[in-house]
């Protein structure tokens, strides 16, 4: 008996050691970019480690907080997030909501119709050239409409709608409710848990989003953060002689302190967010794999 | 059966109405969508250009000849300036000049071209794919004449980098930093505490100094923690041997073109540098480069005072002479004082070889070219108008300070009468720049009025100014970009595995074999008959 | 026919602007794929480029960059499902054998948060984090008298680089359905296991490992259908010229060509391609899965 209580202690010990283990490789980056963040230009270039500050210097956050882009990019941002969100709700319920009912003329017909669009698509050019040609060029609709549904997603709402017992919907109709009474006082509440994973999922691509913005959008004000974030990280990297860029003198360059600190800013909201939403994600994960 | 049949049709037919509508949807917006990437700029021009005195209606001008760092402004008082000097109205694209090449080839792919642009792809790429059209040389001569002369005075070879078949297909720019080959650096600190007086000049001098880094303790802590050199340094010592660098760029050699990295002389070259490394004089992290992240002319391994000879950068970067006021000299230098409060730089020569041979490397003065698309060429006055502010930029100082440096009491001023030029806001970001229009218009550098209004700094370059080896302007060939991510690898390794000894010397016979035979010879037939051809040999 | 769809009309109200959707967005820029069989040139356009067939399709294959494309892809994603499909997996059977809840909530909390990041913001940690002078863990490297090693830069390192960020970006979310997978677990199993005396690495081999045994087989299944299918904002946001021939995939390989090169057409055929075979992928995952239990993807 004694003997396994130590190999139980031992085996505690591991599993505490690893977990803490992983953490750290999450914790430590973060604290390193942080610490860069508020450095002064001669800690930053010191070779070693850059856990904990040891001078400050918080010339990085001005330089990014005098960016107006960084501003104009949150707001887009934001913006994206909450229209993108609301549209992809909205539509994946349109459309799962009728696929899941097994009497619907055609059902495999427009469910394969649907499905079929996780496998093809046309490529960057034609997509590109169909946005421009309706008109949706530098607006916030190019970055919610050609990714507002996905086939996946709404398959999984269908199938969590068809498994909703079909006898609540009959004994309402028996009462003598009409459909849309039905739809939005049983279907609608029913459905909101697998909504809400909808709206997280959909919430967190749009606001890690960029390479639609960086295609469909020419006007810097309207680009979103993660593009603009990337901008900041990526200037004065390269090297002229190799890259053959026109007259480097005039070109902008960032110091790694503002690169650090647009970074913390981009991060700030979700680090701030996800913990209270986790447990959402969980039930969502959860309700979209086991009945998908 | 039949029902199925039937069904199948009406599906069929649903699916078919949708697409037409939707067909008839895109077509119909064809032109709207266009024009709304550009909208706001268009009205805006048309409305400072009313005030125009000729009876001529304004000339629209897509424009894409700037580096868009940021997006200027369509009613900033110097766009309107510019449009109304020339009867213009600028229709002013952005694109993320970081993804520059991307998008602009999105939006070719989708038929839409600008005017005017900066060309940044192979030229020969453009012409096939019938965005550029040709320029002929008589009409530069003729509206452009001073532009012209400028670019024969820095070297007449430009206007061969712009050609295909035998046509000029872009205005040929000057880089006058290109001009300055780039540094070679000390630590003038390190060589008195040594005690050597005399910056080294000969490859053997450079070795005694660096041995003296190593070995005598130049930053007097007591510990045996410093080196002579790293990555940045190699080229130049490369130099002493005749070509700088290791990579996959081309020299000339009898009148033909071919590559550094596999001359002969470099054996001599890896020889030295084994034997160095050997000598522990050179950082063994020269592996992974001397910058370790950041603006790529950063050394940190100087910062942090393992070495004491460096290179790479370029004179204004390590600008060690202030000019007064509140000037702390060169970006790099200000890090390197910050990092070491006691450090002091010097600039030096490159090692002369054995043969007699040294130089750095050096960027040359070919820089981005600026060219007019086949739409652009159905109007002739745009080329014309186009032709004329650029001249305009080569003939009146104070247009060409206006558009590249801002407004003059405001962004600039005049110190003398030399036309010597202080900037009044140093903390402007060049994206703040944009958006007012400042560098959009000017098209390219004029590097007469460059030296002319930063009089100081070109006087420090002209004094720092030593030997290089400029690029060889030579016409882009497909297996180049096929073969020379490859080659550039191979070279890289072998190079590195010699200087470390993990590779005998001997064994760069077998290198140059292997590098010509994957594709090495195969470039250099291309690109010989691609020059020639450019050349209308 | 008429008369059931017309029952269903309110239905199909409600299907029409998914339909509209689907077929503006999804399938009319199909027609994009003829570019794969044309020498596409932007003054002509699609309607005017001439068709050359297979072309492009046989460049591929006697081409210099698509095979070494195609073989960093699959080796990537290999590597990517050898050690992203465990790992999750032995993190909730270690997460599962902490007895503290507070330990528990606050190692879960952390290990979902680079889920919720950008790649490109977790590019910019990664790189701050590997750096040569500054990354911890070159740092420990040095002060072992070690060379630091420029991870990002080296082509020896750079697979291990994406293969590890890319399982430490997802590990700590994946668990999820293995822990919930444990929690399901009825308590008896365990109670018996205690009355024999077995220790809790036993009880963990024994009891948890073969009760979640379903869950992990569906979920293998389902995975390794997307083998072809590489991650975009990863590697866009990664690679360098230095390691190009060792990260290149085939979606940054596409864009590079298609976009940077202006090789338009044969972009098209490597998305093509890529394209049919991620289908080949799916399906045969899906008709494996089917035959193993009722879990199917579509």
């Amino acid at each position: 008996m004694k003997q396994r209580r130590m190999s139980d202690r031992l085996f505690s010990l591991v599993v505490y050691a690893l977990l803490t283990g992983l953490a750290l490789t999450i914790v430590l980056p973060m604290m390193q970019v942080l610490t860069i963040s508020v450095s002064p230009l001669n800690v930053v270039n010191r070779y070693g480690f850059h856990f904990i500050p040891t001078a400050f210097d918080f010339s990085g956050y001005r330089q990014v907080f005098h960016k107006e882009t960084i501003w104009t990019g949150y707001q887009n941002t934001l913006v994206r997030t909450i229209l993108g969100t609301g549209i992809t709700i909205v539509m994946t319920f349109l459309g799962a909501y009728p696929l899941s009912k097994r009497q619907l003329p055609n059902r495999a017909f427009w469910t394969g119709f649907v499905v079929l669009t996780m496998f093809f698509s046309g490529g960057l050019i034609p997509s590109y050239m169909l946005v421009k040609n309706i008109g949706l060029m530098n607006t916030v609709w190019s970055l919610v409409l050609p990714g507002a549904v996905s086939a996946f997603m709404l398959l999984i709402v269908r199938n969590f709608i068809a498994a909703l017992p079909e006898s609540l919907e009959e004994s309402a109709k028996i009462d003598g409710a009409n459909d849309l009474y039905i739809l939005w006082k049983i279907v609608v509440p029913l459905s909101m848990p697998i909504l809400a994973t909808v709206a997280l999922y959909a919430a967190v691509d749009h606001w890690n989003a960029w390479f639609d913005s960086m295609l469909y959008i020419q006007n810097e004000k309207k680009q979103v953060l993660q593009l603009i974030l990337r901008k900041i990280i990526i200037d004065g990297t390269a090297d002229p002689s190799t890259t053959g860029a026109a007259d480097s003198m005039n070109a902008p360059t960032n110091s790694q302190a503002m690169k650090m600190a647009a970074l913390v800013v981009t991060m700030l909201p979700i680090m701030c967010v996800y913990p209270f939403l986790q447990k959402y994600f969980v039930k969502g994960t959860l309700l979209g794999s086991v009945k998908g | 059966m039949a029902t199925k049949t039937k069904k199948r049709a009406v599906a069929v037919i649903l699916l078919v109405t949708m697409l037409a509508a939707l067909m008839a949807a895109c077509s119909g917006k064809n032109e709207n969508g266009g024009a709304s990437a550009s909208g706001s700029a268009g009205a805006k021009g048309s409305e400072s250009a009313k005030p125009s005195a000729t009876a001529e209606p304004p000339v629209t001008l897509d424009w894409l000849a700037y580096n868009s760092y940021g997006q200027p402004d369509a009613n900033a008082p110097l766009v309107q300036m510019v449009e109304k000097k020339f009867n213009a109205k600028f229709n002013v694209w952005y694109v993320d000049n970081q993804k520059w090449v991307d998008q602009l080839n999105v939006k070719f792919a989708a038929g839409e071209m600008p005017d005017v642009l900066q060309i940044r792809e192979q030229i020969p790429k453009y012409v096939d794919n019938g965005i550029l059209a040709p320029i002929p040389e008589e009409k530069i001569r003729e509206l452009a004449p001073t532009y012209a002369a400028t670019i024969d005075k820095y070297d007449p070879n430009l206007w061969n980098a712009v050609k295909y078949d035998g046509k000029i297909y872009g205005l040929p720019s000057i880089n006058l930093a290109g001009d300055y080959p780039t540094v070679v650096l000390w630590r003038q600190d390190w060589l008195d505490n040594v005690g050597i007086t005399k910056i080294p000049e000969t490859l053997d001098e450079f070795e005694a100094a660096l041995l003296k880094f190593r070995n005598d303790d130049p930053d007097k802590d007591g510990k045996k923690d410093t080196y002579g050199l790293s990555s940045f340094a190699i080229p130049f010592v490369m130099g002493a041997f005749g070509y700088p660098g290791n990579n996959a760029s081309y020299v000339m050699k009898d009148g033909k073109i071919t590559f550094a990295a596999i001359q002969p002389e470099m054996k001599d070259a890896l020889t030295v540098l084994n034997k160095w490394y050997k000598e522990e004089l050179i950082d063994p992290e020269f592996v992974t480069g001397e910058n370790t992240g950041g603006y790529w002319a950063d050394s940190q391994a100087l910062y942090n005072g393992r070495i004491g000879l460096t290179g790479n950068g370029m004179f204004y970067q390590w600008r060690n002479e202030l000019f007064g006021g509140e000037d702390q000299g060169g970006g790099q230098y200000q890090n390197f004082i910050k990092a070491q409060p006691g450090g002091k730089l010097t600039f030096g020569k490159p090692p002369v070889g054995p043969s007699g041979k040294s130089g750095t490397l050096q960027w040359g003065v070919n820089s981005t070219a600026v060219g007019i698309t086949n739409k652009a060429a159905e109007d002739p006055r745009k080329l014309e108008t186009l032709l004329k502010m650029l001249e305009t930029t080569f003939t009146d100082y104070d247009y060409y300070m206006t558009v590249l440096r801002g407004n003059e009491g405001e962004d600039w001023k005049k110190v003398d009468d030399s036309g010597k030029v202080l900037i009044l806001n140093q903390s402007t970001s060049v994206a703040d720049f944009s958006k007012k229009g400042v560098q959009v218009f000017n098209i390219m550098n004029n590097p007469d009025f460059d030296k002319k209004a930063d009089a100081d700094l070109y006087k420090f370059a002209d004094s720092k100014k030593t030997t290089g080896y400029p690029p060889v302007i030579a016409p882009a060939v497909d297996s180049y970009a096929k073969y020379a991510g490859d080659l550039y690898k191979l070279a890289t390794e072998t190079y590195i595995k010699i200087i470390l000894g993990e590779q005998p010397v001997s064994s760069f016979d077998a290198f140059v074999a292997k590098f010509k035979a994957n594709g090495g010879d195969e470039i250099e037939k291309d690109v010989n008959e691609a020059y020639n051809k450019m050349l209308g040999k | 026919m008429i008369r059931r769809y017309y029952a269903y009309r309110y239905f199909f109200l409600m299907l029409l602007p998914v339909v509209a959707y689907f077929a503006l967005f999804h399938y009319a820029p199909i027609y994009g794929v003829l570019m794969a069989f044309q020498d596409f040139r932007v003054l002509k356009g699609i309607s005017g480029s001439e068709f050359v067939g297979m072309k492009h399709f046989r460049e591929l294959f006697s081409g210099l960059y698509f095979v070494p494309v195609l073989k960093n892809t699959l080796i990537i994603n290999a590597y990517k499902l050898l050690f992203g499909f465990p790992a999750p997996i032995v993190l909730a059977l270690l997460i599962n054998e902490v007895m503290r809840p507070a330990f528990k909530r606050i190692v879960q909390t952390i290990s979902y948060l680079p889920h919720f990041l950008s790649w490109i913001v977790l590019s910019g940690i990664v790189i701050e984090a590997l750096s040569p002078s500054r990354g911890p863990i070159n740092i420990a490297l040095m002060e072992l008298g070690m060379k630091p090693v420029f991870f990002l830069a080296d082509t020896d390192w750079f697979r291990t680089v994406l293969v590890s960020t890319a399982v430490w970006k997802n590990v700590g979310f994946s668990a999820i359905i293995y822990l919930a997978a444990i929690a399901g677990i009825s308590g008896d199993m365990y109670e018996a296991a205690e009355v024999d005396g077995i220790g809790r690495l036993q009880k963990m081999y024994y009891i948890t490992l073969p009760s979640i045994a379903p869950v992990i087989v569906i979920m293998l299944i389902l995975t390794s259908g997307s083998i072809i299918n590489d991650d975009f904002d990863q590697i866009f946001n990664l690679i360098n010229a230095n390691v190009s021939s060792v990260g290149d995939v085939i979606s940054t390989y596409t864009y590079s060509e298609g976009i940077a090169k202006m090789n338009y057409s044969y972009a098209a055929a490597v998305g093509l391609f890529k394209n049919v075979a991620a289908l080949v992928a799916v399906l045969s995952a899906n008709f494996i899965a089917r035959r193993f239990s009722d879990n199917t993807i579509l």
